[in-house]
């Protein structure tokens, strides 16, 4: 739209100038007569063809060159009997318009073109700026650390990230030495950080294959680094970049991880162990009895393993470990469990599982859960710092004490006395066995810190 | 195989883990061994070595519940009698091993699970060098 309303001002103008030249030239003839019938209209065609191009120039001429032959040349206002001298006057000023338009064309294209040269200009030094601005963005938010250091290893550029990681603030350190940067034995010498990088032939890489490399904090702490680095050459100036990423935090997650897989490891290997034993000091009279004694040993071990997994091996509430044993073989309904909260350590779950497994298992083939009306009672409390738990059978078969020790309690016995440093006191009344077993307080805490039941 | 007047000898098997002292207790049973006292802490074997003249020790390294390890009852039960050693761990450390051959050059190391073949060998090899010396 602005185009087309300044195309037509200038035709537009090119008339009125026609006019004003006109006017001019007429309020002169008082002093000019019938000399110089072009003047004022050179004047004309050279403000039309500087100011509004050449089209409009050309117009300004041909209007002008007829106007002034009508209006100014003898005989005026007529175009009859034109003397030699006036014809050649036109030829003249003819001429004069050509070579004004000619001038001004040039002038006019010259000046275009620095217009536009001079806006180029201007449009890539704000397209330079913008993306050095969008650069030092990306380098002051990068989470990297960015360092630059030059042929004589001064540091050139520290970003912010950079400052957070050394401790350093960028003013403290550029034009400085980058040696603050490094541990003391990697500053010089032919193994040295820099000497390193500045080996290194390709353009790029990341150069932690050619073995660790430590930074330095202000504290003067040193910490593990994963860099990579460029060498650019600037102006004839060889910059070398190095970006660094503190790895302090994932070395120590590796090791948390290496440790865990070592405790897992020693937890493994400690199972199969008692396993295999459990497997060779079983015994029975035949290979199903013997089978149904080993499958009930280990599944008491997978118990304890998974009620002690829950607490991240930290131990396990004993009625928990009571209520798994019993209700692992015997009806709900044929057990009571009755006392406080207490919380077994992590060494004593295993050993105590192993003990009530095996009162359990006695309890199925002998005792008060072998009959129908059979009633085991499981209870304890803490006396006098020493946790007492009573296993009470009713309602069973008429008991008879073992004529020989076996391997089951030879194992109840070693359990108790020898890993859980307590007593076991076995009393096979007329009603049905009565166990009582008494645990030193370094194998349990008062208290549910790995309640589940109610 | 173990000489028979080595059979003779009371023998001390400390584990912490019960059932592995009892399966090594009947491993050394099966061997001929008359006598095998279990303990699981170093009070329980520092009392048995009290009352028993035990000619062989078997033991565990790392100990729950003790105020000792193994390698500590061992060296302080070898210092009232040089005896034949034979240790069986799980997970023993460089620094525990380095520390078996400075105090107790002579002891075999056994890897858990132990086998009975792999025992009566270690036993065997061990009171051979014994007698030899």
């Amino acid at each position: 739209m602005r185009d087309i309303v300044l195309f037509r001002s200038a035709w537009v103008n090119a008339c009125l100038l026609l006019v004003a030249a006109t006017a001019v030239r007429l309020s002169l003839d008082p002093v000019l007569g019938d000399r110089a019938p072009y003047l004022v209209f050179t004047f004309a065609v050279l403000v039309a063809g500087m100011r509004y191009g050449s089209l409009p120039g050309l117009f300004t001429a041909a209007v002008s060159t007829i106007a002034g032959l009508w209006m100014f040349i003898p005989p005026r206002f007529s175009f009859d009997s034109v003397s030699t001298d006036e014809w050649a006057n036109i030829v003249a000023y003819v001429a004069t318009c050509s070579a004004i338009l000619l001038f001004s064309n040039r002038y006019r294209r010259a000046r275009e073109a620095a217009v536009s040269s001079l806006a180029e200009s201007r449009a890539a030094t704000s397209r330079l700026q913008e993306s050095q601005q969008r650069l030092a963005g990306i380098v002051d938010s990068a989470m990297d650390a960015i360092v630059t250091v030059n042929a004589g290893q001064h540091v050139t550029l520290f970003n912010p990230a950079a400052e957070r990681m050394f401790g350093y603030s960028a003013s403290d350190v550029c034009g400085q030495s980058v040696n603050r940067l490094l541990p003391e034995r990697f500053r010089a010498g032919r193994d040295g950080h820099v000497q390193r990088f500045r080996q290194e032939d390709m353009t790029n890489r990341r150069i932690n294959f050619l073995g660790p490399i430590y930074g330095r904090r202000s504290s003067g702490e040193e910490f593990p680094v994963e860099a990579s680095i460029s060498h650019v050459a600037i102006e004839g100036e060889q910059l070398t970049t190095v970006i660094l990423r503190d790895i302090t935090e994932r070395k120590l997650n590796e090791e948390a991880q290496a440790l865990l897989v070592r405790e897992v490891d020693h937890r493994a290997k400690n199972a199969l162990a008692v396993a295999q034993a459990l497997v060779g000091i079983t015994r029975g009279e035949t290979i199903k009895e013997y089978t149904e004694a080993v499958t009930g040993r280990v599944a008491s071990l997978a118990r304890a393993h998974s009620i002690l997994s829950q607490s991240r091996w930290k131990g396990a509430a004993l009625s928990d470990v009571v209520q798994g044993e019993l209700g692992a073989c015997v009806a709900a309904r044929q057990f009571v469990l009755c006392g406080p909260a207490v919380s077994l350590a992590k060494t004593a779950v295993q050993p105590f599982s192993l003990v009530l497994h095996e009162l359990t298992t006695n309890a199925m083939r002998h005792g008060a859960a072998s009959a129908k009306t059979g009633l085991v009672n499981v209870s304890w409390s803490v006396v006098e710092d020493q946790l007492e738990l009573t296993w009470m059978e009713s309602g069973g078969p008429e008991t008879t004490s073992l004529k020989q020790p076996g391997v089951g309690l030879n194992l109840l016995r070693r359990t108790v006395e020898n890993q859980l440093e307590g007593k076991l006191n076995l009393d096979w009344a007329p009603q049905g066995l009565r166990a009582l077993l008494t645990v030193p307080s370094s194998r349990y805490s008062l208290g549910s810190g790995f309640e589940s039941h109610s | 195989m173990v000489p028979p007047n080595i059979l003779q000898v009371p023998v001390l098997v400390v584990e912490d883990e019960v059932l592995i002292g009892m399966m090594v207790a009947s491993i050394l049973e099966s061997i001929g061994f008359r006598s095998v006292i279990i303990a699981a802490n170093s009070e329980q074997a520092l009392r048995a070595a009290d009352a028993h003249d035990f000619g062989l020790l078997v033991s565990d390294i790392i100990l729950e519940h003790s105020k000792l390890n193994g390698i500590d009852i061992v060296v302080s039960l070898l210092d009232r009698k040089p005896v034949p050693v034979v240790f069986i761990t799980a997970h023993a450390g460089v620094g525990d091993l380095q520390r078996i051959t400075v105090e107790a050059p002579r002891a075999a190391v056994l890897r858990k699970p132990v086998v009975h073949r792999e025992l009566n060998n270690a036993i065997a090899a061990l009171t051979e060098t014994w007698r030899t010396t």
